[in-house]
Order: structure tokens, then sequence, then C-alpha cells
């Protein structure tokens, strides 16, 4: 797939769309967010500045997901009460859209599965975005099971997540200071979801933690010393 | 060590093989008994 | 990138080969100690949340840009065996110490250390040294039933057993970590062992880690990060310390001499030809004490055993035979004065005592000439028994046999062959007695 390039509407300067399943993008030079719509691109604020960090990704790295061959395009920095860490928005080679989430050394893709739910498991995963609407309850889901497509799920993690910074392409609006709740689930060894509940809406990934000389990453960054 | 055990296990064995062929009675000589002696008569009390 | 042409995605397949003239990315960042001014060096920036000073000690919040001081420099700067900083491979990854913890047990007696290691590209393990024994520790996403501590867990197939639970307190922190840490902090964790595993469960406010714990090798540390101080001397057992004394394969090797020396045995059985070469029946009065009687002379006409098999009548009395086998002179090969000597006892005592019936010895004794030259002998022969002190006759009854195959060096065979796999049992049991010492639990085999 081409690149697509459109000049930033603040600087001038060429913003890169890899993708067609991104709409929005941060320009790389003056940090510009921008949504693409049918005639070109439009500014919608400014994303502030991404603090530099060790991870080992970069925007277009590449690498191995299930055999399945992805590449990275954009990524938010999320942080919460205690620490921050990385989702990294990957677009696989079958054009699914996913998320490559990079905490503490812990690498684990997931991919969206919201749409795939039976009304059943929406049906629950709603339930559970209610009771977030009461933060009190929010460490009370701790350890609770729920259903996704597969499996089973314990709740291992609950967190208000808030939107730090983000850089490249998006599949959505990421401002800085989106908030949402982000619960991350672990099933069996090393089965891996999240749910995301926010402002716009309640999304499901389901993945597996994975060690990284199974991602096989392809132009990622380089540490010196190392 | 597990060579160890086995070089050890095939000397016994060999030794018990051998003991078999020649008559040779282990226990007897534990006991002191029945063994050659060269002093003659020296089986009185 | 900003050419509208190139086809960037699907990205390019091929193995990563770092580019000649790549960017490198600054590893180390450093920012000033709220506290002191000092340098304080960041390894594992983006995911360390606190870092200790290095010159004053004081505990900094580096999470976000504020720098807030959690902990006044309470603490003077320790030496420990790995410095933060140093590097060392293990498990074909290079790691290096970017954080150290000394935690002690509830009792504030046991004191162990934890090294944080990082590289940029595999996340985060862990060293944990107590009594110089060290484990290798990668935190593991699983799901486990837990009922509770005194029960099993399984994992991979492998059976954990509970080993110990404590509430750890922080000691001593320096170097760097990626969670808020500080002296004094307290967890709850429980520890199940399969050697050289061990299965690790921390319970802090509203998280919970479990890690798999590995035995190293204090050599292979030692190997891995060069150290310029010795490393602590190991002390006792380790909880998931592998046992070094195995079983298995000298049952195995010894199930497989015991088979064989049966073998042996049955085929000699079958391979010998047993032959009377002498039968004594004679009725003795206590005249015929002190006397010798010589046999007709036997031949025996290879190397072999003679089998002894007396009889004696005595019934709450004694007996005893004298033998001694003489070769002729000039039979066989050899023809130094050699004797075979033998004296049996015979003695049967029985009757009733305040325990009921009792009863000692027996009317029987069978003895063995070992390995007797071909040749032709006599036996001589004397004859002592209770009876005689009471004025009765005996008949002593002696029948003389060669070439017998005895059980007795089958069963020495065997005893000899458990001997080993018995010592390295007893030690490999008392090895795990002192690792069990240490426990909340014996084991229950």
């Amino acid at each position: 797939m081409p690149i697509t390039n459109f000049p930033c509407p603040t600087c001038g300067a060429q913003i890169p769309f890899r993708t067609s399943i991104a709409a929005y993008a941060v320009c790389p030079y003056c940090r510009t967010m921008v949504v693409r719509q049918d005639e070109g691109i439009k500014s919608i604020g400014t994303m502030a500045q991404l603090p530099d960090d060790m991870s080992p990704f970069q925007i277009g790295a590449a690498g191995y997901y299930k055999g399945v061959h992805f590449g990275i395009v954009g990524r938010m920095r999320i942080g919460w009460q205690d620490g921050s860490w990385n989702e990294w928005f990957m677009v696989s080679d079958d054009m699914r859209k996913g998320w490559l989430a990079e905490a503490q050394g812990a690498y684990a893709p997931c991919f969206e599965t919201t749409g795939d739910l039976d009304e059943v498991h929406k049906g629950a995963v709603a339930q559970l975005a209610a009771r977030l609407a009461d933060p009190g309850s929010a460490a009370g889901l701790l350890g609770h099971s729920i259903g996704l497509r597969f499996a089973k799920y314990k709740i291992v993690d609950v967190k208000q997540a808030e939107c730090i910074a983000s850089e490249g392409e998006l599949p959505f609006s990421a401002p800085q200071g989106r908030k949402t709740w982000s619960l991350d689930l672990i099933y069996g060894a090393g089965q891996f979801a999240s749910i995301e509940v926010g402002d716009d809406g309640t999304r499901v990934f389901e993945g597996s933690y994975v060690e990284w000389n199974d991602l096989r990453c392809s132009n990622y960054r380089h540490f010196e010393g190392w | 060590m597990s060579l160890k055990f086995v070089i050890y296990a095939a000397v016994v064995l060999l030794a018990f093989a051998y003991a078999n062929v020649n008559g040779i009675v282990w226990a007897s000589y534990f006991m002191g008994q029945g063994t050659a002696s060269k002093t003659a008569n020296h089986y009185h009390k | 990138m900003t050419d509208a042409t190139s086809p960037d995605l699907p990205l390019p397949t091929e193995k990563p080969a770092p580019k000649p003239g790549m960017p490198f990315v600054k590893s180390v960042h450093v920012f000033n100690c709220p506290n002191c001014g000092g340098q304080i060096k960041l390894r594992a920036l983006g995911a360390t949340m606190t870092a200790v000073c290095a010159n004053c000690g004081s505990v900094v919040d580096v999470a976000d840009g504020n720098l807030s001081i959690i902990q006044q420099a309470s603490q003077a700067i320790r030496e420990t065996p790995l410095e933060i900083g140093m590097r060392g491979k293990l498990q074909n990854t290079v790691w290096e110490v970017i954080g150290y913890t000394l935690k002690s047990d509830k009792t504030g007696v046991y004191f162990w250390e934890e090294y944080l290691l990082f590289n940029p590209y595999q996340g985060f393990r862990f060293l944990v040294q107590m009594d110089g024994h060290w484990s290798f520790v990668k935190m593991i996403k699983q799901e486990f039933e837990k009922p509770s501590f005194n029960c099993e867990v399984w994992l991979d197939k492998l059976k954990f057993k509970p080993f110990l639970q404590d509430d750890p307190t922080v000691q001593y922190v320096k170097g760097e970590f990626y969670w808020r840490i500080k002296k004094g902090d307290r967890a709850h964790t429980e520890d199940y062992v399969c050697p050289p595993y061990m299965l690790s469960f921390e319970y802090t406010e509203g998280d919970e880690v479990t890690s798999m714990c590995e035995y190293v090798e204090p050599d292979v540390i030692r190997n891995a990060f060069q150290p310029p101080h010795a490393l602590p001397w190991r002390k006792g057992v380790g909880p998931n310390q592998p046992n070094p004394y195995h079983l298995g394969w000298l049952t195995a090797t010894a199930a497989v001499a015991f088979g064989i020396a049966l073998f042996i045995h049955i085929s000699t059985m079958a391979a010998s030809h047993p032959a009377r070469v002498l039968t004594i029946n004679e009725t003795h009065m206590f005249t015929d004490r002190s006397r010798d009687f010589t046999s007709d002379p036997f031949e025996i006409p290879s190397k072999t055993n003679i089998e002894v098999a007396s009889y004696a009548p005595v019934d709450n009395d004694w007996a005893e035979y004298g033998f001694s086998l003489v070769k002729q002179a000039g039979s066989g090969e050899d023809t130094s004065a050699e004797t075979h000597n033998m004296r049996q006892a015979i003695e049967y005592w029985h009757g009733y005592d305040s325990d009921g019936y009792w009863s000692e010895g027996g009317q029987w004794s069978t003895e063995y000439f070992s390995a007797v030259p071909a040749g032709t002998y006599r036996v001589v022969y004397d004859v002592d028994s209770g009876l005689f002190d009471k004025g009765l006759p005996m008949t002593m009854d002696v029948r003389l046999t060669r070439g017998t195959t005895p059980w007795s060096n089958f069963f020495i065979t065997l005893a000899l062959l458990a001997i080993w796999p018995a010592f390295e049992w007893m030690q490999r049991s008392s090895f795990e007695r002192t690792r069990w010492s240490n426990s909340d639990f014996a084991p229950d085999n």
C-alpha cells in the first residue's frame, strides 16, 4: 500500500498516512493533530511532546504475531496514577487493526474483538462498563471473571488511564487528556484481553503476552551500548 | 558419577561370577571357617 | 518517508539487520537529584518510576517531571556484591543491573537481596540472593487456581509444594525501579518449590505478582557479571536448589545389576553338578572326646566348594564338630600343606517362660569349605557333645557335597550393589531434610 502524504495545515510539512484504517495523525514536525476527510486533512489541535523512553519500538517498526506480519503506525502514551505505558497502534497484513501494549517490558499484541462478541458477552461487557460509572466500585472488579469470545478471563488490573501524548496515525482522535478506564484480563497461560471504557464507547481487545524474540521485529530502535 | 557406579557394579558382578566359577564362598571368609590355611590341624579347640 | 510512491506497508519482512550508520538512541538519561543536585542516571527511562540518588540516597519519584522526593536521604550508600550498571549474560541475554533491594523477613532475622535486571528488548528480570543461593526470576502472566497456602500448585506438569509464607519488608534500596518503592514497604509472599524452580506469589495492596524463580549456580553469576569482590558464601540448602544426589539412574543401574546377578547365580546353578563326596553317620560316646577320626579318601576333580551339612540329634543340648580337610601328598597340582578347617557348633534350646514358648538354635548347620583345589582329600574330624556329659551316646550325621551353589554369594553381591545407591539415598534425604527444615511445612513424603 502506498503512503499518502498530506501537507500539514500548520507547518506545511508532509504528514504520511501509511494506512487507510487510520483517520487521525500527528504531524511529526510540529505535532499538529489532523483528521483525514474526503477533501484533505484538517487540524484539530496540537499534541504534547512525547516523553523520551527506552521502548524498542518506533513508528515504521514491524514484526509478527501468530505468523501474521504487522507494522506499527502510531502510538499513544498512556499514564495512570502509578506510571505509564505505550499502546502501539499496529496494522496487520490482513488489514486488522490492533494494539501492541508495552508495559514494564511486557508485550501484549491484541486485536479488537468488540464486534465479534455475541449478545450475551456484549451484555456482560456493557454491565461491566456500567459499574465503572461509579469509580468507587472499580477496585471491587479485581479478580472477577468475564466471558469473552472463547474463554472466561479474570480481571487482574483496573486503571483509570489518560492519554499523555500520541504520535503517528491513530484510528480515533486521541487528544492529550483523553480519559478511559482500562481493564487488563488474563486467561490460562499468558492469554490477554483488555477492555477500554471511554466516553466514546467500550472496546474489547483480545491477544496474548509474547516475548520480544517471538515478535521477530524489524526496523526497531537500537540503543547505545546495547 | 553414573559411570563410576556402572564400573563399580561391573567389578562386583565380575567378582561374583569369578567366585561362583571357582567355588569361592565369601561367607566362609567373613566367618573364618572352611578357608585354606597353612597351619595344619588348626581346628582343635 | 515523504515520497508518495514508496511502498511502506507491508513493511519489509527480511530479518532485522541493523543498518550501518543507523542512529543509536541514548540509553542512559541523566537528571539532577532534587535533594543534593547530584546526577541520577536512568537506564530504563519510560518504565522507571522510582530512582535512588547514588550520592545522597534520596528516593525520588521520576514518574512525572516533578521529581518529588519520596524518602529523604536516610540511608548510607552500601556496596553490594553486584553493583548498579554491571552487565552479565544469563540465559543467552545480556542483562544490566539497574536496581537493588535488601529485604528482610517479618522477624527481621533473615535478609536477602533482589537485583532488578533490565534489557531494553527483553524487559525486566530479577536476581535473588539469599545465603549465597541465587535465583533468576521472571514474572509470569498466568492465571492460577490457588485455594489456600497449604495446597500444591501445578504448572506445566510440575508439582509445586508450599514452602514458606512471609511478610517481607524493604530494608534498603538503590538504583531504579519500575514501581514505587521505598524503605519500609511491606508485602505478603507465598513461595512454592519444585527444584530448580520456585513459584512466588507476591501480594501488595491491590496488586498480585506471580514470578517463576530458577536456581542459578553461584559460579554462573560470577562468570556472567565478573564482580570484583567474592560473592556471598553459599550456606545450607536453598529452597529451590536442585538436589545433587540423583537416585533415578542409580536405582535403574542397580536394578539391571541385580538382574545380571540373578542370571549369574542361576547359570552357575544350572551348570554345576553337585555330588556327594562323603557321608559320616556314626554313633559316638564320651570316650570319643578328644579323639581324631579320619575319613576314607575322596576325589575333588576340579577347584570347587564343599558344602558341609551337619545334623546332631540334640534337644536342649549342644554338639560340636571339628573338620579338617587334608589333602593327600602328591595329589592334584598343589602340594603345599594347606588344610581347610571348620568348626560347627549345633545347639538347640527351647522351653517355656513367662512370655510362653521359646526356642533357640536348631539341629542343623550348613557351612562351606571355600575354593578347594583339585586333589585327593581326607577329612579329619572330632566330635563333642553335652550328651556325653550325661553318659549318653550321640549319632553324628554329616554330608559333604562338592559343586553346590550357595545363595550367600548372591546375597552378598546384592548387598554390595545396594550399598552405593543406599549411600546416595541417605545423602539425598539429608539434603531434602536440610531444605525443608527452613520451610513452614514438613513434606508428606
